[in-house]
């Protein structure tokens, strides 16, 4: 296999890490709830015959910085759990929305609508892309609708008048009890919950994923297990043949630094260095292909702004909490 | 019968020649749940067009490819387009293409036809323009069903409902092109555009029904399962259990529309079933041509009674129309298959048997019962005109069943036989007096004293004249005197039995005494050459004649008129003669317009003249030279008949 193959191989495979974490397993959690939930809501809907008003739903709102597995923990959910489930081709029991970064109303219903790989999407009045969505919810016997990347709604949204009719929208969505939402974004999203009282009085108690702390044994100990996981998916996944060793001797305590606690981060990180060393044609990462990825991929794209490796492990000061 | 693309039940073509294969764009969801076998295709396509969450159904020409297409066209797809459809609606091809309802072509009956699940039926009978639904069958389950779409029915055949067409909220009829949900009003909506209006909240009333059998029958046998189709043609009828549910089902439909036509309606047409609301009919006329399906006889025969009850508002004056309206139409009804029609005209036929002792209107024909006969077919079997017959039932002459206020009458068959025999049996006096050879006063003497029969009875009704005879009597009469007849041998003068009456002496003939002689052969004849009719063609003793008609009965009342052909009997002259002297006024006649002569005058001419043959016979001159003997004598004719040809005499100067 050549370099380049190798690279290719490790890039598509890094996406298919699935690293266990503490945010996948509560958000798992989570979902396991609302989809309790949606399923009791639409079975008692349907033993009326599927008729009249359904029960309002609520909202469980993740909140939490890029990189911190949001997406990932759904994805995994999707992947092990739902899959797991036998379900025909038109059952979507658990739908991942990513909103479109320019979000309005009627993206939302598009971005729904081609969630449920609709043909017809992005044709129509939002009103009428957003009723379609909300049946579809129905016709696909959703239990959960996440809606990820709703930070997207107060992008460019300076007067806040976009985020409030979506969120209105939602809020019309949930009232009518199609099924629960879990809304997933970064800090970004918080007025969101805030600025509209009718919403944020629909929304469960919102779970916020901060970066992980080391000044917290449980979490230094998740972030070191995170380091270990990755060196053990490198080898599972055949990217090398044996472990590397990522941590061992200040490896993990470089990487919180740059990564401040972000386990995407340090993973991202992490990738960096595997391609190094793959170009290097060494079969584990070496110190200093992590030193290297720091200096080629983490400087330059102003994760930080210091190599801790190369310049030395520096005292690392207590996050602020969100 | 064949199924012809790609022109649907509007005519309205399809599909683009040479077009670009369309890209078939398939729905995220099919119909949940499956179709069920009696869904309709528009039903079907709402209900899955809604579960995507759209409401316009045109959307479907751009997913399918159906460009042109409206969505009234649909069930008329061609097979190309059907197979798209079905990829958008995610359903295999022969889902859709089993409910479309493509154009059926049959060359014996008329009439555009569509295949509707199998069974042919008229294009007319499908609502395809507006959504018709019953509320109570969409909350037993939500999807349309077919059979709504036929408008011969107005209420649901599953829950008895009445169905609807329009919003009971809104009143906006339901069409086919927006949708949402096919238990929803399409129009009624929030502010979401979520439908506000759920029909199943809206049950209508329902039908009652005296027969559910009768009014069931006819949608089970156009129902799409063809299971309950066969289990509907068990329970028609035998003798129509070898149609077609279709042409069956054409049949109740064309009886139905036959019973509501309008009796002020054209005569030859049944109402049409174009129009808003032309076809839908009661659930009690349903009933009706449902049991004429299960009782075929019978049912008709209810039909045709039912149609007679409103026979007086039809404006026509007799006749099998009057009687069962436009039901007579059906006999030819082109609608109808020709097995069909031939069991309508047969039904029709025994029908009027059923009734013909008491029909409800006049009829024109009595051909529906072998032993009544109408007037026209009276006059022919008698061979009169129809006055007379009609003269006939007016005078009470003969039997009539009469009906209705007007004149039509029907006459027992036999009855019309009798009289027609009887006729026949029948001569007139003076056709009977030429055909015997005797003067009408024989005939009349004779029948006086029984030897022949006058005609009696409503008989004579038939003829104008006012003296007839039994024909066989008078030949019976004749031929017994023919056979007692007897030879005097020929030391006898004969003559001709004509002759020798004329040359008896002017005055009354003795004829029964006549007549008697020759029967018992007191009177010797035998038989001569003459001519003409059996008497005449005797030739008698003369002189044994002469003394028959001398010992003869008196004349018989004077004031009788005779003809002139008698009179020249009377006056022994020829009937020529008869004339000329009535000419010369020395015989009166009756009257200018009615010149018969009585009895007395002759009797007053032969006491007062004489003719020159008498009065030669009697002097014993020679007629030639009578005139010469009598001039000699100074005694003038008193009159010179026929061009001096024939002269008078006064009796009394001739033969003192």
């Amino acid at each position: 296999m050549s370099i380049e193959d190798r690279l290719a191989y490790a890039r598509l495979e890094f996406r298919k890490f699935r690293i266990p974490h503490p945010h996948v397993a509560r958000i798992a959690a989570e979902l396991d709830v609302l989809r309790k939930v949606g399923q009791a809501s639409r079975k008692e809907w349907e033993a009326k015959g599927s008729r009249g008003a359904r029960i309002p739903q609520k909202l469980l709102a993740i909140i939490g910085p890029s990189q911190t597995g949001k997406s990932t923990s759904i994805q995994n959910y999707l992947e092990t759990v739902v899959a797991a489930e036998d379900h025909d081709d038109e059952t979507e029991p658990v739908l991942h929305v990513t909103m479109s970064a320019q979000a309005t109303t009627k993206s939302l219903g598009s971005d729904i609508l081609e969630a449920y790989l609709d043909n017809d999407f992005d044709s129509g009045t939002a009103r009428s892309l957003l009723r379609r969505a909300s049946i579809q919810i129905e016709s696909a016997r959703t239990d959960v609708l996440v809606l990820d990347e709703i930070h997207h709604l107060i992008d460019n949204d300076k007067n806040g008048t976009t985020a409030w009719s979506v969120t209105e929208t939602i809020k019309r969505m949930l009232i009518r009890g199609a099924c629960p939402f879990l809304v997933m974004g970064t800090e970004k999203a918080r007025p969101l919950l805030l600025n509209n009282p009718q919403f944020k009085g629909r929304t469960y108690a919102p779970i916020f994923l901060d970066p992980l702390d080391l000044a917290r044994p449980a979490e230094r100990k998740t972030f070191i297990e995170h380091c270990a996981g990755f060196d053990l998916k490198l080898v599972e996944h055949g990217i090398f043949p044996k472990p590397s060793g990522l941590v061992r001797g200040e490896i993990p305590a470089a990487l919180y630094d740059v990564s401040q606690g972000v386990i995407g981060t340090a993973s991202a990180v992490f990738e960096a260095a595997a391609e190094i060393a793959i170009r290097g044609g060494r079969s584990v990462i070496a110190l200093d292909d992590i030193s290297d990825a720091i200096d080629d991929w983490a400087i330059p794209l102003q994760y930080t702004d210091y190599n801790p490796i190369a310049q030395g492990l520096r005292e690392i000061r207590p996050r602020k909490r969100a | 019968m064949s199924l012809a693309a790609p022109t649907g039940p509007v005519g309205i073509p399809c599909g683009r020649a040479g077009a670009r294969p369309p890209h078939v764009r398939p729905l995220r969801f099919s119909a949940d749940p499956a179709p069920h076998p009696d869904e309709s295709l528009l039903g079907l396509a709402a209900r899955t067009m809604a579960r995507n969450g759209y409401t316009d159904l045109l959307r479907l020409r751009r997913f399918a490819g159906l460009a042109g297409r409206d969505v009234g066209t649909y069930p008329a797809l061609d097979d190309a387009e059907a197979s798209r459809l079905a990829a958008v609606l995610r359903l295999p091809d022969e889902v859709v293409v089993h409910r479309l309802h493509r154009v059926v072509e049959r060359a014996d009956v008329a009439g555009d036809r569509i295949d509707f699940f199998g069974v042919p039926l008229r294009a007319a009978y499908r609502e395809w323009r507006w959504r018709r639904t019953s509320p109570r069958a969409l909350a037993l389950a939500p999807y349309h069903r077919a059979i709504h779409d036929l408008r011969p029915f107005g209420f649901c055949t599953q829950t008895l409902e009445t169905l609807i067409d329009a919003c009971p909220v809104c009143h906006r009829r339901f069409g086919w092109h927006v949708t949402r949900g096919i238990a929803f009003c399409p129009r009624c909506v929030d502010e979401d555009d979520y439908p506000t209006v759920d029909l199943r909240d809206h049950p209508q009333p329902l039908v009652e029904l005296e027969d559910p059998a009768g009014a069931l029958l006819l949608a089970t046998l156009v129902d799409p399962r063809p299971d309950v189709r066969a289990e509907a043609m068990r329970r028609v009828d035998p003798a129509l259990r070898h149609e077609t549910p279709g042409d069956l089902f054409e049949l109740a439909i064309s009886v139905a529309l036959a019973m509501v036509t309008p009796p002020d309606a054209d005569k030859n047409a049944v109402r049409s079933v174009r129009g808003d609301g032309a076809i839908t009919f009661e659930p009690a006329r349903l009933a009706q041509v449902g049991r004429m399906l299960i009782e075929w006889r019978s049912g008709f025969s209810v039909a045709a009674d039912l149609m007679r009850a409103t026979a007086p508002a039809r404006d026509m004056r007799f006749g099998v129309h009057k009687e069962i309206g436009a039901l007579r139409l059906l006999r030819t009804r082109r609608t109808l298959a020709p097995g069909i029609r031939t069991l309508v005209a047969d039904a029709i036929r025994h029908d009027m048997r059923r009734t013909a002792e008491k029909p409800a209107a006049p009829r024109r024909k009595a051909d529906r019962d072998e032993g009544l006969v109408d007037a026209r077919q009276a006059a022919a079997i008698l061979g009169v005109g129809g006055k007379t017959v009609r003269r006939l039932a007016k005078r009470g002459a003969i039997d009539v069943v009469r009906s209705g206020d007007r004149a039509m009458v029907l006459m027992r068959r036999d009855e019309v036989e009798a009289l027609r025999q009887e006729h026949a049996d029948m001569v007139d006096g003076p056709s009977a007096a030429r055909a015997v050879g005797l003067p009408l006063e024989a005939l009349e003497a004779l029948a006086d004293t029984g030897a022949i029969t006058r005609a009696t009875g409503p008989a004579l009704g038939l003829v104008a004249a006012r003296v007839h005879f039994r024909r066989s009597s008078l030949d019976a009469y004749v031929a017994r005197v023919i056979a007692g007849a007897r030879d005097g041998g020929s030391t006898v003068t004969y003559r001709p039995f004509g002759t020798a009456i004329r040359r008896l002496p002017p005055g009354d003939r003795p004829w029964l005494a006549i007549l008697a002689a020759i029967g018992d052969g007191r009177l010797p004849c035998r038989p001569c050459a003459a001519a003409g009719p059996a008497l005449l063609r005797l030739s008698v003793d003369e002189a044994a004649l002469a003394r028959v008609a001398g010992l003869g009965e008196a004349g018989g009342d004077g004031a009788v008129t005779v003809a002139y052909r008698e009179a020249a009997i009377l006056l022994g002259v020829p009937e020529p003669t008869v004339s000329w002297i009535v000419a010369a006024g020395l015989l009166a006649t009756t009257g200018d317009h009615d010149r018969r002569l009585t009895r007395d005058a002759i009797r007053r001419f032969n006491a007062e003249y004489a003719l020159t043959a008498e009065v030669a016979r009697s002097l014993g001159v020679p007629p030639p030279r009578l005139k010469q003997v009598l001039a000699a004598r100074g005694i003038q004719p008193v009159a010179a008949l026929h061009k001096g040809m024939r002269l008078v005499w006064r009796r009394g100067e001739v033969l003192g």
